[in-house]
């Protein structure tokens, strides 16, 4: 066990290594010098010249990059160009609304997701089946920026009921985070939902179809009974690996519900940094996303070791 | 003990010349139903691994009666009728031998037994008559409490059967705190016996275990303590062999007499291996196309086998010390497609006699040909061609 | 002799022949949502097709004294803010969505397919150097990935072909490896390699038809999400920029007017659904048709928020 851990361990800092070279390289591929653009109208050359040096830009790359690794490492992500603020900084008073819309979401998919997808497969072919896969058909095409200005167009503008934007931090006033997270969690965990509603679907009717449910059935046990005990712990733990997926990619920005909602997350600083060519923002921020994605990968493997009893001996 | 040949040996001699095969013909008549009891003296068995004595009891009533079985499947390119009018009889103590190809009905026929085939796509009807009640009409909740306490199944395919994720002591308590109601540790307790029963050894030790932690054979043997937990009257065994290893199987089958001696327990064994029913059956029933098509007790199947296609099934056993002048006759064709059953016999296109005109277009009824030895076929095999195994 | 059904569910799918592909095209028909979903795309690419043709108005056509019109029989869809045929440009937006789709969902598909037959076929170290570069690909946020590969590349229709391109190439690749590891083995196949068949006529004869089936449904599945990534692009002002029609651009612009002329945003948002649920639903009934086993949507619906 313990040598499994260490091994995808090592694997994951090989991938995330390899992410640190790829969004390092793509930056420094975009044009536009960053310290100009920071400077903008206030441009000096003294300034200009002070300001490229402390950020290490006159070095050769590969130095460059060096540097911005080895105190990654230690948790200095560096300054960005535009605020000069320090990057751990920005994206640390990110994360809340980040965390919450990734939280808020995952609680939402899951909650459709489970129920919608369990009695869907206990009851295939029928009505409710059959709404259950529109349904999830419909999430998965919805364009979820097109759901968001749906959702305040009705509920925020015209009915009233929620806030049409923005954020709270929950350690303001709870109510007022919850109430301003709905909508936006909603929306993300819509979409997110429909793609596990299938997956638990999937994964119910082929946990239903296996011999070791026809035997469960032979020894007289109730169906519930069949399916609490035989048929749910099987069939749901390939649907931990799709949640993670799902909460991965949750975790890392969602740029466009952000835009929709004034949602003050990592997406929109991501975006902002791009755009701004704020270099070291925008790799800090792309390092964090990808750590956070190997890190619910390998939660996920673990989660799967522990419940598996065919991995764990 | 696949060796057909010396079969007869080791079985105990049937003098009664009445019908020991016990089955009905198609107008049920009970007078000839009772079978005769097996002449326990002669016992040197040569070979073969059947206990001298047979725990059949043929002067008891029938445990199960099982009358005009029908399961009928939708399907998208139609209508399968896949089990078409089964009628037999099982006594207790008795190995009833359920021989067919895959897809012959002969595992769906006992899952209908069992009210284990879904409805719909499937429909059964008929009658199966077990302790007085007709299992096909009673309610959802009494069929359970016959599920697994009086009538019980095992599988064949013990890798996939059991449940990955719980542990065996799990599996094997379940059906019997269910059914009779034990507490944990009496279930434990007495599951430890079943499994040291079976022939697993440390039995102890190894309840908190997984399934895949167990060899291929010893999950079998699980399988069986799970069925055997709560001493049901019947037990169906669904090639419990087949996905095993030659050695395995032969202590299975040994296993499994021996409990079933022990037990009194009737048991139908599914199987489509001729080889392996020689040594463990009491009659045999011989299913094609979804019908019996030779009935009989287990010596007179192998001596003298009535149908084309029992013919056909033994003609294609490797026999050993047959040299290698022999070839392995293989059967030409397929079975029947049951979403287009014939009119006339299943085996028809297959058969290599079709002597009678009739075959094609009319459906052959079960006779009783020779005394206990049921065929259905309009064409008789004769006794020379038949007796050369 | 009775017929055996031999094409099981999930077995490999022997080189297609003119049967098989109307079997497919049955199962396909007799699903009426993919029925419906087919319907909808024939309509859109006859609108990317005739669209200047058919549409009542022009896409810039400024007309201020009709603005902010809602929906009425000379404007179906109403008016925006500059008194712009809201109906028109919509129909116009097809074709750019349509372009960009296939556009992109080819590049990923040549790219990936590729990648994905070298590093399934030969293996070793070259697939090990494949399938990490893919990895990587994967870990990155696919939204930020296009978005910086438009910020080095500038915004603009193309640039997002490009960059969408980029995105969807792993998908490709681990769809088409999975099914040539899957085929490698199989015996015809070393059967032929044993006779002594070259790499190129292997992979051409024998492991390409059965990739074909499950490349063939990605496709259409990643059509469905090229076209809702464009839009996303587009939203963000990134994607195609104007005088050119975009629907996602349209609903950037018509979010201020949310409160006042709903129609300017919703009928946009509604033509991307409308669409990127029609590829979806037509994904699906061939996956159904050609190979159960697939996974679908789940992998591939990797950058739209």
């Amino acid at each position: 066990m313990a040598a499994y851990i260490a091994r995808r361990s090592l694997q994951a800092v090989g991938v995330l290594l390899g992410v640190s070279v790829l969004v390092f390289a793509i930056i420094h591929l975009v044009p536009g010098d960053p310290v100009r653009v920071a400077l903008g109208t206030r441009f000096d050359q003294a300034t200009y010249d002070a300001l490229r040096e402390r950020a290490g830009l006159d070095q050769p790359l590969l130095v460059q990059y060096f540097d911005w690794i080895t105190s990654a490492l230690t948790g200095d992500l560096g300054v960005s160009f535009r605020s000069g603020r320090p990057v751990t900084v920005l994206i640390l008073e990110r994360l809340p609304a980040t965390l919450s819309l990734a939280g808020g979401a995952i609680v939402v998919a899951l909650g459709i997701a489970i129920p919608l997808g369990i009695l869907s497969a206990i009851r295939q072919g029928s009505a409710l089946d059959y709404a259950a896969t529109t349904f999830s058909q419909v999430g998965i095409s919805i364009p979820d920026f097109w759901m968001g200005i749906l959702l305040i167009l009705f509920f925020a503008l015209q009915l009233d009921l929620l806030p049409p934007s923005g954020y709270v931090s929950i350690l303001e006033n709870p109510w007022q985070w919850f109430v301003h997270l709905l909508m936006p969690a909603v929306t993300v965990g819509v979409v997110s939902g429909s793609i596990i509603t299938r997956f638990v679907r999937s994964s119910m009717l082929e946990a239903l179809g296996q011999d070791f449910t026809r035997t469960a059935r032979s020894k007289g046990l109730r169906e519930r009974m069949v399916i609490r005990r035989h048929v749910l712990r099987n069939a749901l733990i390939p649907v931990i690996t799709v949640t993670g997926l799902q909460l991965a990619y949750l975790l890392s920005g969602l740029i466009v519900v952000e835009q929709v909602f004034a949602w003050p997350g990592l997406g929109l600083l991501a975006l902002d940094a791009v755009q701004a060519r704020d270099f070291p923002v925008l790799q800090g921020a792309v390092l964090l996303f990808a750590l956070f994605f190997l890190l619910v990968n390998l939660l996920v493997d673990l989660l799967y070791a522990f419940l598996d009893p065919r991995i764990r001996y | 003990m696949s060796d057909s040949s010396s079969a007869s040996g080791s079985r105990p001699d049937q003098s009664d010349s009445s019908s020991a095969s016990g089955s009905r013909p198609d107008q049920s008549d009970s007078s000839s139903a009772s079978g005769s009891r097996p002449d326990q003296s002669d016992s040197s068995s040569a070979s073969g691994s059947r206990p001298d004595q047979s725990a059949a009891d043929y002067d008891a009533d029938p445990v199960l009666r099982v009358n005009d079985l029908q399961v009928r499947f939708g399907t998208k390119r139609g209508r399968a009728d896949v089990v078409n009018g089964l009628n037999y009889d099982l006594y207790p103590g008795e190995t009833l031998a359920l021989v067919g190809e895959s897809g012959s009905g002969k595992s769906v026929s006992t899952l209908a037994l069992l009210g284990l085939v879904p409805q719909p796509p499937g429909r059964v009807t008929g009658e199966v008559v077990y302790g007085g009640r007709d299992l096909l009409a009673i309610s959802d909740e009494e069929m359970r409490k016959v599920r697994g306490n009086d009538i019980a199944m095992i599988f064949q395919d013990p890798m996939t059967s059991l449940n990955p994720v719980l542990t065996i002591g799990q599996q094997v308590t379940e059906g019997m705190r269910l059914h009779l109601g034990l507490s944990e540790d009496d279930a434990r307790t007495r599951a430890v016996e079943l499994l040291t029963q079976v022939g697993i050894p440390s039995a102890e030790s190894r309840l908190d275990n997984y399934p895949h932690q167990f060899s291929g054979g010893m999950r079998q043997r699980v399988m069986i303590a799970i069925g055997l937990a709560c001493e049901p009257k019947v037990l169906i065994a669904d090639e419990p062999t087949t996905a095993l290893d030659v050695t395995i199987q032969a202590q299975i089958v040994e296993l499994i007499n021996g409990l079933q001696a022990e037990l009194g327990t009737a048991v139908i064994w599914i199987t489509h291996d001729l080889g392996v029913v020689a040594g463990l059956a009491d009659r045999v029933m011989v299913m094609y196309g979804g019908r019996i098509v030779e009935q009989s007790g287990v010596d007179d199947l192998y001596d003298e086998p009535l149908h084309p296609y029992t013919d056909g099934l033994l003609g294609s056993l490797p026999v050993l010390g047959a040299g290698r002048k022999k070839q392995l006759a293989a059967i030409p064709g397929l079975p029947p497609d049951p979403t287009a059953m014939p009119s006339g016999c299943a085996f028809w296109p297959r058969c290599p006699h079709r002597l009678d005109e009739r075959c094609e277009s009319e459906q052959p009824p079960l006779r009783e040909t020779r005394p206990g030895h049921w065929s259905r076929c309009f064409y008789e095999v004769p006794e020379d061609q038949a007796a050369a195994r | 002799m009775a017929a055996v059904d031999g094409t099981e569910a999930g077995a490999p799918v022997a080189p297609a022949s003119t049967s098989r592909w109307r079997e497919t095209l049955g199962i396909v028909a007799r699903n009426r949502l993919a029925l419906a979903g087919m319907v909808v795309l024939g309509l859109l690419i006859v609108a990317a097709l005739l669209g200047p043709r058919v549409a009542p108005y022009g896409y810039n056509e400024i007309n201020i004294p009709d603005r902010l019109q809602g929906p009425s029989a000379t404007h179906i869809f109403g008016t925006d803010d500059l008194g712009r045929d809201v109906f028109s440009r919509v129909l116009l937006g097809a074709r750019v969505s349509l372009q960009v789709g296939f556009v992109a969902v080819g590049i990923s598909l040549t790219a990936g397919t590729l990648l994905g037959l070298i590093a399934g076929y030969y293996g070793g170290r070259l697939d090990d150097l494949i399938m990490r570069l893919m990895d990587v690909l994967f870990a990155f946020p696919a939204m930020l990935m296009a978005i910086a590969v438009l910020a080095i590349l500038g915004p603009g229709t193309v640039n997002a072909m490009v960059a969408i391109g980029v995105v969807y190439t792993p998908i490709f690749a681990r769809v088409t490896r999975a099914s040539v590891l899957s085929v490698r083995e199989e015996v015809h196949v070393r059967a032929a390699r044993s006779i002594g068949a070259g790499d190129v006529r292997l992979l051409g004869l024998h492991i390409l038809p059965n990739v074909l089936a499950p490349v063939i449904v990605q496709t259409s599945i990643s059509l469905a999400f090229a076209i809702l990534s464009e839009a996303a692009l587009s939203f963000l002002g990134l994607g195609t920029q104007p005088p050119d029609p975009s629907w996602g651009r349209m609903l950037a612009e018509g979010r201020g007017f949310i409160q006042q002329a709903w129609w300017i945003a919703v009928f946009p948002g509604l033509a991307i659904f409308a669409v990127v649920l029609s590829f979806n639903v037509l994904g699906d009934a061939l996956r159904d048709a050609l190979d159960p086993r697939q996974k679908s949507v789940i992998e591939s619906r990797g950058m739209t928020a």
